[in-house]
């Protein structure tokens, strides 16, 4: 009977969003930009986010085909199918890239395309549940996982030289600022825009922000583990350094869980499938918004083909990674700062 | 539709074609060895007889397999065509280098032990001089380790905060650090007795040097344990904290190293102030031959880079840390407090 | 109709009985089936008065009469139309007509003679043994005994076209939501079917989603459960000829509540239920897991673990996957033949079947010793909870996460699990979500659920949207 969006929710969703996005890699792009530094070019990002979701949340109404539908109609189907798609291509390249990861590290001889298939199918099938039931499954999911995440990373943060952090600031670190900056922040807008799209105005700042700030905090963490087991030239050397720095641990007292790799594995897996299902839901509720009589069936269906075809294309894993990476930022900065500052615009031209 | 298309995947592979190879169709290797005789590369592991365990211990629970090659690529190849199944590198303990390649350059064949997607990066690596087969084939007593005592042996000494253990990540760390030197544990088995004797000392993958030193672990092993005999009795003395400075002014690299240890009895009975002393004077005696073994050989194995490192990465990266090591200077103070 | 031909046409079409009084001062008939009707009434509280009266005033009877001054039934009431005679006498109601076409319904419906035994499912240690039979009337005076509250609604509503069976719904009118009462009296009202013979038939009308992973009500044989289930604000629809009760809504963490945790100190019972609830983590995902780390995840498990995995596997001549296949399907096969022949043959078929099968199997080598450890433990560990209808939903869930992890290992198992809990949390019982309080989470309810007994608690849980939220008041001391 009750239907509602709570603040906590959205604040799993997004730390959720950031640790699954960048599940392998994050680590290795925060280090490789910001080396010792790299806390702080995480917190720009994030800052740089934050503003970006203030600015979305004064802006949009509902969803971006509500708003558009609102501040300039004609062109709302347009506007809304290239949102869509923009989401639709970062969603695909990130399944090729989980594709291409979980079949390099754990399932050698399953073929990539049917882990793209496979996942492409969980991730959309949940996503096209009602909204409110795959925010909390997803909530529900995401507790465990940040759970376990914080615990683990805590635990190669102490099993890994803690000297390896230190220093924490350099000159020479602030050199690739700008550049660094932007390219983290494309994540966190992301992932800051997933679960916000759909909130009632009133809540989506506070909420937003204190997404944001958490993603931020797990980020951080995330990558202080990592460099703390590998050192910070491994961690910017691999492309997927997560998989490393645990394939380092050896908890002796731990009797069958030694490795670790079990519970790694779950919690991955968990992340995988909760971001996909998250990054899945945008595009896939814009278009039933769009064209609201079109039989829900062939929607998911050509979402689904067109998912695993994008991930079957992409041939390497770094290919992936880099195409994962410029559609994300691009589509972030599009959504965040372009979008919204032009029907803002609009907006004030129209009342005068 | 929907549920459909969710149970689509699942029916391609449907009829009993699953994409894996169960464990018991693999070899599994509990250890491998590496060496160079002559021309030739030796390598070898000793494979898991996963029969012994079900039908009875008395069976010889490793079987060894062992291929030559003129090139390490010839002599990996060799192997995987003398192996029975495919190879399965998930449950390695230990990777035994023969002194012959270690002198020659083990990176290479530790890179490729890496690449291995299953591997353990927490698999001990040893440095021997003695029989490679005699190593692996070796059972501890009471032991459930197939093949791998020198792990289990290793782990032990670890945990009791006696020796170092030096795993494949941990030379890897090694390696993305520049040339930085790290140490490894040799081993050798005298008298039907398996020992860890000392540490192998490399520079770039080639050991240079050979130490039985214990202050190494000062300088890498936290609350590091040393035992003493001073007079009647047996002493113990535990690494309390540790403070390595380096300083680079001028191109001339300046250590002051500060350590204060705990010192306790066996027995219990209280430590006395000239037995402190003593120990004071012995364990600096032993730091300073270690710094000053390190500055002989311009090898690192005291680590004293990551000191370094975590004082200024971007000057570390700046400097020639090797070319620096032969011309150091450092001071050693010691203290001992009766606990 | 002349009262002789209706009394002819269900004489000659439905076997009732027709007698006719006559002492020549107007005919009285009398309609009824034997067979629904106590005989000894019929002739001490109808026949015999009628008779004396006649006897003794020597003269016709009025309808008004009859009821008033004559019958000595507790119920009966004035026939107001013909049509009202063929689904009254089919429930076990004489009928009274007299030849100017007025009549009587005269109630002396036969009680089966069943009476309240111990419960079969939802057996405890400590709490009642009486349980509903198949009775209503009887169900309804057990009920009434244990709820004296006049607040107690009973509504009766007819199903079936053909059997038109009483479906008694009752809740607490100043307790439970108006939201269910209404929904289940609509649901009810819209069943269009021929028969409905027993509750669990009559559940799939009551359902959110007809095709459901999970049980969407509760089915309860005990009173003393039934009655707790409406303190707390939900509705009991009991079906005629069922020994069951039917409870909306369930949810999901109730089917891991026993009663007798409330008879247990508060320690215990939080174990039990953490155990409980453990219990069907390790059915569903014990043997699914055995295949992950067999066939894709051998190096997660330190190397000791690995070789006596493999060395359990040495020599079995069939795969991971089909051996786990083939020893479920064997163990569920003794489940549902245990299940359905008589209890004294029952033992010897679990002799054979779990000790000389099993033992069989791993001596020829077709399976490994390890696999029935684990087979039997998902076995065992699927009955541990206490509500039995939740564990046919347990077993098949496992061979779908058998085949997803034969596929994608863990990541297989892993979206087994997703997908599961995306059912349990989209699932809806009587429009109330199946996996509250928590999904959606309420920490007040969810702390009460593990921590607290439940029918001394101070609030009725929030999700249920109670009327009445306050089941005792606070101390002010």
């Amino acid at each position: 009977m009750e239907r509602k969006q709570k603040d906590i929710l959205l604040c799993i969703q997004c730390g959720v969003g950031i640790l699954g996005f960048g599940l392998f890699s994050l680590p290795t792009a925060a280090v490789y930009f910001g080396s010792n530094f790299f806390w702080g070019y995480i917190a720009l990002a994030a800052a740089i986010a934050l503003a970006g979701v203030l600015l979305f949340c004064t802006v949009f109404e509902e969803t971006v085909y509500e708003t558009c539908k609102a501040v300039v109609p004609r062109h709302s189907t347009w506007i809304s199918i290239l949102y869509a798609f923009l989401y639709t291509a970062v969603t695909a390249f990130l399944f090729s890239y989980y594709a291409h990861t979980v079949q390099n590290w754990f399932l050698d001889g399953v073929p990539r395309f049917l882990i793209a298939l496979f996942l492409a199918a969980v991730s959309l099938y949940t996503a096209a549940k009602p909204a409110q039931d795959s925010a909390r499954l997803i909530g529900f999911v995401g507790v465990f996982v940040l759970l376990t995440v914080v615990v683990m990373r805590f635990v190669m943060l102490f099993s890994g030289d803690v000297r390896n952090l230190m220093p924490m600031f350099e000159m020479e670190n602030a050199m690739q600022l700008p550049g660094g900056v932007l390219f983290l922040s494309g994540f966190f807008v992301l992932v800051g825009l997933l679960g916000i799209f759909r909130m009632p105005r009133k809540r989506k700042r506070r909420s937003g922000a204190a997404a944001v700030v958490f993603a931020a905090f797990l980020f951080i963490l995330a990558a202080a583990g990592c460099i703390s087991v590998l050192g910070p030239v491994q961690t910017a050397q691999y492309l997927d350094s997560t998989v490393l720095a645990m394939k380092n641990l050896n908890l002796s007292k731990m009797d069958f869980l030694q490795r670790g790799d079990l519970v790694f594995i779950v919690t991955w897996s968990f992340l995988i499938l909760c971001t996909s299902t998250l990054s899945c839901q945008i595009p896939y509720r814009t278009v039933c918004a769009v064209f609201p009589h079109v039989k829900r069936g062939w929607l998911y269906g050509s979402f689904f083909l067109l998912y695993v075809l994008c991930a079957a294309v992409v041939p390497s894993e770094e290919l992936a990674l880099v195409l994962l990476v410029y559609t994300s930022v691009g589509t972030g900065a599009v959504i965040l700062i372009i979008l919204p500052i032009v029907l803002l615009l609009v907006k004030r031209r129209k009342k005068r | 539709m929907k549920k459909l298309l969710l149970f689509l995947p699942m029916f391609f592979l449907l009829g009993g074609c699953y994409p894996y190879t169960e464990v018991e169709n693999m070899d599994i290797l509990t250890s491998v060895y590496v060496d160079k005789t002559d021309e030739d590369i030796r390598l070898g592991g000793g494979v898991a007889n996963v029969r012994s365990f079900s039908d009875s211990m008395a069976e010889d629970p490793v079987s060894l397999i062992s291929a030559e090659g003129e090139t390490l690529e010839n002599a990996i190849q060799n192997l995987y065509q003398s192996a029975d199944h495919e190879l399965f590198f998930g449950a390695l303990r230990a990777v035994v280098v023969g002194e012959g390649l270690a002198k020659d350059g083990t990176e290479r064949f530790l890179r490729y032990l890496d690449a291995q997607p299953r591997l353990r990066r927490s698999t001990a690596v040893f440095v021997t001089d003695g029989d490679l087969e005699e190593i692996l084939e070796y059972k501890a007593i009471n032991d459930f380790s197939a093949g791998f005592a020198a792990d289990s042996i290793i782990t032990t000494l670890y945990e009791e905060k006696q020796m170092r253990y030096t795993s494949i990540g941990d030379v890897m760390y090694a390696f993305s650090c520049g040339d930085a030197g790290y140490s490894v544990p040799h081993i050798t088995v005298e008298n039907d007795v398996m020992r860890v004797d000392g540490y192998a000392l490399f520079t770039g993958g080639k050991m240079v040097g050979y130490t039985n030193n214990p202050s190494l672990l000062f300088f890498t092993v936290n609350g590091a344990v040393q035992r003493h005999l001073l007079g009647a009795t047996p002493l113990i003395t535990r690494l309390m904290t540790r403070s390595v400075t380096p300083e680079v002014q001028n191109g001339k690299l300046h250590i002051a190293a500060r350590f204060v240890f705990a010192a306790e009895t066996d027995s219990g009975a209280p430590v006395s102030a000239a037995q402190c002393k003593a120990l004071e004077k012995k364990l600096q005696a032993q730091v300073e031959a270690a710094l000053a073994y390190s500055k002989k050989i311009g090898c690192d194995y005291l680590e004293l880079y990551k000191s370094r490192m975590a004082q200024s990465r971007a000057d570390f990266d700046m400097e020639q840390w090797n070319a620096l090591l032969p011309e150091m200077t450092y001071t050693v103070q010691v203290s001992v407090r009766a606990r | 109709m002349h009262p002789q031909e209706i009394c002819d046409k269900y004489v000659k079409e439905n076997n009732a009985i027709s007698r006719v009084l006559d002492a020549g001062y107007g005919k009285i008939y009398l309609l009824y089936i034997k067979q629904l009707c106590d005989m000894e009434a019929m002739r001490q509280d109808i026949m015999r008065p009628i008779l004396q009266y006649w006897h003794y005033l020597k003269k016709p009877l009025s309808v008004q009469e009859l009821y008033t001054q004559v019958l000595c039934v507790e119920e009966c009431k004035l026939l107001k139309c013909e049509e009202e005679i063929e689904p009254q006498l089919f429930s076990g109601i004489a009928i009274l007509l007299l030849e100017s076409g007025e009549g009587i319904l005269i109630n002396i419906r036969k009680n089966a003679s069943s009476s309240p035994s111990a419960p079969e499912l939802n057996y405890s240690v400590w709490g009642a043994k009486d349980s509903f039979v198949e009775n209503i009337e009887i169900n309804l005076s057990l009920l009434r005994y244990r709820m004296k509250d006049p607040r107690l609604r009973t509504e009766m509503i007819l199903v079936g076209k053909r059997t038109q069976t009483a479906v008694l719904v009752s809740y607490l009118s100043d307790v439970a939501n108006d939201k269910y009462v209404d929904l289940v009296r609509k649901r009810l009202k819209t069943i269009d079917i021929d028969g409905i013979l027993e509750a669990g038939h009559l559940q799939w009308f009551l359902k959110d989603k007809k095709f459901g992973l999970f049980p969407q009500v509760g089915l309860e044989q005990r009173v003393d459960l039934a009655c707790g289930a409406m303190l707390e604000g939900k509705v009991l629809i009991l079906c005629e000829g069922s020994p069951v009760a039917i409870i909306a809504p369930k949810l999901l963490a109730e089917f891991f509540h026993a009663d007798d945790d409330e008879s247990e100190t508060v320690y215990f019972s939080v174990f039990s239920k953490i155990l409980r609830f453990l219990c069907v983590l390790i059915s569903v995902t014990i043997t699914p897991l055995y295949i992950a780390l067999v066939a894709f995840h051998a190096e997660a498990l330190p190397t000791a673990y690995t070789m006596v995995l493999a060395s359990g596997r040495a020599g079995v001549p069939v795969t991971v996957v089909t051996e786990i296949i083939l020893m479920e399907i064997l163990v569920e096969v003794l489940r549902e033949c245990l299940m359905r022949i008589p209890k004294n043959i029952g033992s010897a078929i679990g002799i054979v079947g779990g000790i000389v099968v099993g033992q069989a199997t791993v001596e020829a080598g077709i399976v490994s010793p390890l696999v029935l450890v684990i087979v039997a433990l998902s076995l065992m560990t699927s009955f541990v909870v206490p509500d039995y209808s939740l564990s046919g939903t347990v077993r098949i869930v496992k061979f779908a996460m058998i085949f997803l992890t034969a596929f994608f290992g863990m990541l297989g198992l892993t979206a087994g699990l997703f997908l599961l809990f995306g059912a349990a949390i989209s699932d809806t019982s009587l429009h109330t979500p199946y996996f509250a309080p928590y999904a959606p989470f309420s920490l007040r309810d969810a702390l009460k659920s593990i921590f607290t007994n439940k029918y001394v608690s101070v609030c009725r849980p929030s999700f249920l949207h109670p009327k009445n939220k306050v089941r005792q008041k606070k101390k002010t001391s």
